[in-house]
């Protein structure tokens, strides 16, 4: 290979690593791995540990799809794309969902439902929902360990009786398998009950904080929520009540991005490209 | 085989690409391209720099970081450090004793004369700050005599250029706690395993290690300031090149393959007593790191000194709390962190907007 | 010749084949085509020196040991033990702790074949959608009963991985196993 790089840029002993923190992951859904989480020749924080947990897993008779945003366009996922293309000669890369054998991800599930013969990875930023009620991690897997998320329903109550509301937006804590708790990532709260009984493995990375973790097929996901403050998603109704659709393929169910267009109008457009792509596809035949 | 087609993102990419490319070069007519070497010697500090925070000893390469990152000494420790990772570990060093080192600059701020001597060698210490106009119009004839004059006025090197410890006379004496034996167990190696607290003493001098200078000075600085009670002396701080021994790998006999410049630092701290239980002795704190790099070294050496006793008794300050210090002093870590923040967040930023506009509708209803 | 399972796209399909396994408990992966035991194989693509492997049935050769670059270590210990199914459970392994669940070891079972055995288990838990039921051939009834006990404090545990010259079939900690009558 041109400069020496090796086929997935990782040597087989950091790959062999991750590989076994990869299956204990599975073994134990929702727990957080450690693992040494080697340096990627891009910055922490833009994806390097959804890219290492890919690097581990490709092959050269894998289809990728890498989206950034839902979008596969997007500047993160071209550079990602080019990098992986770059290190493993012989890989597919598309941007339909249906193709993709592996799919890494950034901030959304994809909108069509994934298959068993598919791989879901997610980048994560902070792996540890505990974070926000308990800095010091030593102290956090014991909680984790013990099942003790006392504190962070205490939190979530606390919210409520202040808002009347969970505030929560995105990274919304989910119950894995009955026991571990889960930062799923800033995946919108719409996305949240994808990861219940998905038919494919979601694996997530979180390469700065150095951990790896899975919510495996038809595996229980519950959304933390109390009996009178149900668990909510995005709401994307109007004034009069009604869903919004997306202005391109006109879908009402999908998850929207809201923007200002040139004449200062709000407007809305489905997150996800290839699902808004493939309805347009389908309405014009 | 398929390819997604190039589409703004792409093109965007590229284009970014061309124009850091084009900043790199825009000098013009009278431009010289940097060679390795000139960055090597020239650029000597920041060369060190990069050997020490990227945690990769190979200066030719090291010097490529800094010419394609311009100069950047976080995007250039991160370019050795990716570079690092495609390649396998293949051998293991012992431990090795610094006492081996060939030095070029040792001092001690505790004792008037240590055994060999003070050697100030190349230091800014003692340099008034003064801007040197006369390097502005340096001809390449000029340059290249100073060295000559310099080297010719030299005497041949005569006698030992490898010192004994300053610290070894203090723990004959006493004042120094004796070697703790335990603590040359299989050192915790933190490119190989994750950091799960409690972490042994040799996982925080690793991180340190290659930590990045500006975020080691400021905590080990907050720790001088009062938050915090180190009060360090300087036992020793030398500088200097250390032979590097490797198994051989056929006959498993110690090899020397090289040597290595480095910086280490000792310092003394007041003593403490073992709940009465032993003599009080005085305690120590050790800072070392690739290249010449002093600040770092010394800064490392409180930091040390300062977890210990956070270890000990527990973290009443942020520089003797191994969490707080070991998880935010590594420089690729924190700038990759603080650069993801200019990545596009349009998904997370819609679903704040939508629990602020529920929030504030609910108010708003309950005000009625 | 050197065997494929030392080459690196021999293990990243193996890996791809534990990741299905681990992930739908019960079903038979076949792994690759190779020259050596599927246990050899999981073996060459999870572990080097920097993991631990205990042999206490003595199934590796001398040449295994030394292109695993590993040293063996006691069963107590060791992150990954490879055995005889068809032999009694004679030791405990390594069960993690709370802090670090990921400690318990990875049991290796050598099997004569993974169905087609006179006792049928039925299982349920994550990644099995409808309970199913596996009949492995020959394996010693202790390893079940031994596991239930190991299991018995989730998050702490072991996770089994049976072998047999046609595939693998994954067990992990979360799996109920019932033997069926």
């Amino acid at each position: 290979m041109s400069n020496g790089i090796n086929f997935a840029f990782l040597d087989e002993y950091a790959k062999r690593e991750i590989r076994r923190s990869v299956i204990k992951a599975i073994c134990i859904p929702g727990y957080q791995v450690p693992y040494s989480s080697r340096e990627m020749p891009m910055g922490r924080g833009f994806g390097t540990g959804g890219l290492q947990l890919t690097l581990a897993l490709i092959g050269a008779d894998d289809t990728l799809k890498v989206i950034d945003q839902g979008s596969d366009d997007s500047v993160n996922a071209v550079n990602l794309r080019k990098f992986i293309e770059m290190t493993c000669p012989g890989i597919d890369t598309t941007t339909r969902l249906q193709e993709a054998t592996l799919i890494q991800s950034r901030h959304r599930i994809p909108e069509q439902p994934l298959r068993a013969d598919q791989i879901l990875v997610l980048q994560v930023p902070y792996p540890d929902a505990l974070v926000i009620v308990e800095p010091s991690e030593d102290k956090r897997k014991i909680m984790h360990g013990e099942a003790d998320y006392s504190r962070l329903l205490v939190k979530l109550y606390e919210d409520i009786v202040k808002f009347d509301e969970i505030t929560i937006s995105h990274r919304y804590p989910t119950r894995i398998n009955g026991h571990y708790i889960i930062d799923p990532s800033p995946i919108p709260r719409y996305d949240v009950p994808r990861l219940n009984h998905s038919e494919a493995l979601i694996l997530f990375g979180a390469g700065r904080e150095k951990k790896i973790y899975a919510v495996p097929p038809h595996c229980l996901a519950e959304p933390l929520a109390f009996d009178d403050v149900p668990f909510r998603i995005e709401d994307f109704t109007d004034s009069h009540g009604e869903r919004r659709a997306c202005k391109l393929c006109g879908s009402k169910t999908s998850f929207l991005d809201e923007f200002i267009d040139e004449q200062g109008a709000r407007v809305y457009q489905c997150s996800d490209s290839d699902y808004c792509e493939q309805q347009q596809e389908l309405a014009h035949g | 085989m398929g390819y997604v087609a190039i589409k703004g993102g792409g093109r965007a990419i590229d284009g970014a690409a061309d124009a850091l490319e084009l900043l790199r070069t825009r000098q013009g007519e009278s431009a010289r391209p940097l060679d390795t070497d000139t960055i090597e010697k020239q650029l000597y500090f920041l060369h060190s720099r990069i050997l020490s925070e990227g945690g990769l000893y190979h200066p030719q390469l090291a010097s490529l970081a800094i010419k394609q990152s311009l100069g950047d000494t976080l995007e250039a420790s991160f370019a050795l450090r990716a570079y690092r990772s495609t390649k396998p570990r293949l051998l293991e060093t012992p431990v090795h004793d610094t006492s081996n080192m060939r030095l070029i600059r040792r001092i001690s701020a505790s004792f008037k004369d240590i055994p060999g001597g003070q050697m100030l060698g190349p230091t800014t210490d003692y340099a008034l700050r003064l801007l040197r106009m006369d390097l502005l119009n340096e001809s390449p004839e000029q340059f290249q005599a100073i060295a000559k004059t310099l080297l010719a006025g030299l005497p041949q090197q005569s006698g030992a250029d490898s010192f004994p410890k300053v610290l070894d006379s203090l723990r004959a004496e006493g004042l120094l706690p004796q070697v703790n034996q335990a603590a040359r167990e299989q050192p915790f190696d933190i490119t190989r395993e994750p950091l799960i607290f409690p972490v042994p003493r040799s996982a925080a001098l690793a991180t340190m290690a290659r930590g990045e200078t500006g975020s080691l000075l400021a905590i080990a600085y907050s720790n001088m300031r009062g938050y915090g009670d180190v009060h360090p002396t300087v036992a020793e701080l030398r500088v200097g090149y250390l032979p590097v021994m490797l198994p051989h790998p056929i006959s498993g006999e110690l090899t020397e393959v090289g040597e290595v410049l480095m910086t280490e630092c000792e310092v003394v701290a007041m003593y403490q007593g073992d709940d009465n239980k032993s003599v009080p002795t005085f305690t120590l704190g050790y800072g070392a790191c690739f290249g010449h790099n002093e600040v770092k070294a010394i800064s490392m050496a409180i930091l040390d000194r300062a977890l210990q006793k956070g270890m000990q008794d527990g973290a009443e300050n942020p520089s003797e709390d191994p969490e707080f210090v070991l998880l935010h002093v590594d420089g690729i870590d924190s700038m990759g962190f603080a650069s993801h923040y200019k990545m596009p967040h349009y998904v997370t930023f819609q679903s704040d907007m939508d629990r602020l506009r529920t929030t504030q509708q609910k108010q708003e209803a309950g005000h009625e | 010749m050197i065997d494929v399972i030392w080459q690196p796209e021999f293990q990243q399909a193996t890996f791809r084949c534990l990741v299905d396994a681990y992930s739908r408990p019960g079903q038979i992966n076949v792994l690759p085509v190779s020259n050596s035991h599927s246990a050899i194989a999981v073996l060459a693509t999870l572990v080097d020196g920097e993991s631990s492997l205990s042999d206490p049935h003595q199934l590796l050769d001398n040449s295994d040991w030394l292109r695993l670059q590993i040293k063996s270590a006691a069963p107590e210990q060791a992150a990954f033990i490879v055995c005889e199914g068809s032999r009694a459970v004679d030791f405990e392994p390594n069960l993690g702790t709370l802090a670090s669940p990921e400690h318990g070891a990875t049991l290796v079972l050598t099997l004569d074949a993974l169905s087609g055995g006179d006792s049928h288990y039925q299982l349920t838990g994550p990644g099995i959608q409808h309970a199913i039921q596996i009949a492995p051939q020959g394996l010693n009834k202790s390893w079940f009963t031994r596991r239930r006990h190991w299991n018995s404090a989730f998050p702490l545990g072991v996770d089994l991985l049976l072998t047999s010259a046609e595939g693998i079939l994954a067990l992990p900690r979360t799996t109920l196993i019932k033997e069926i009558d």
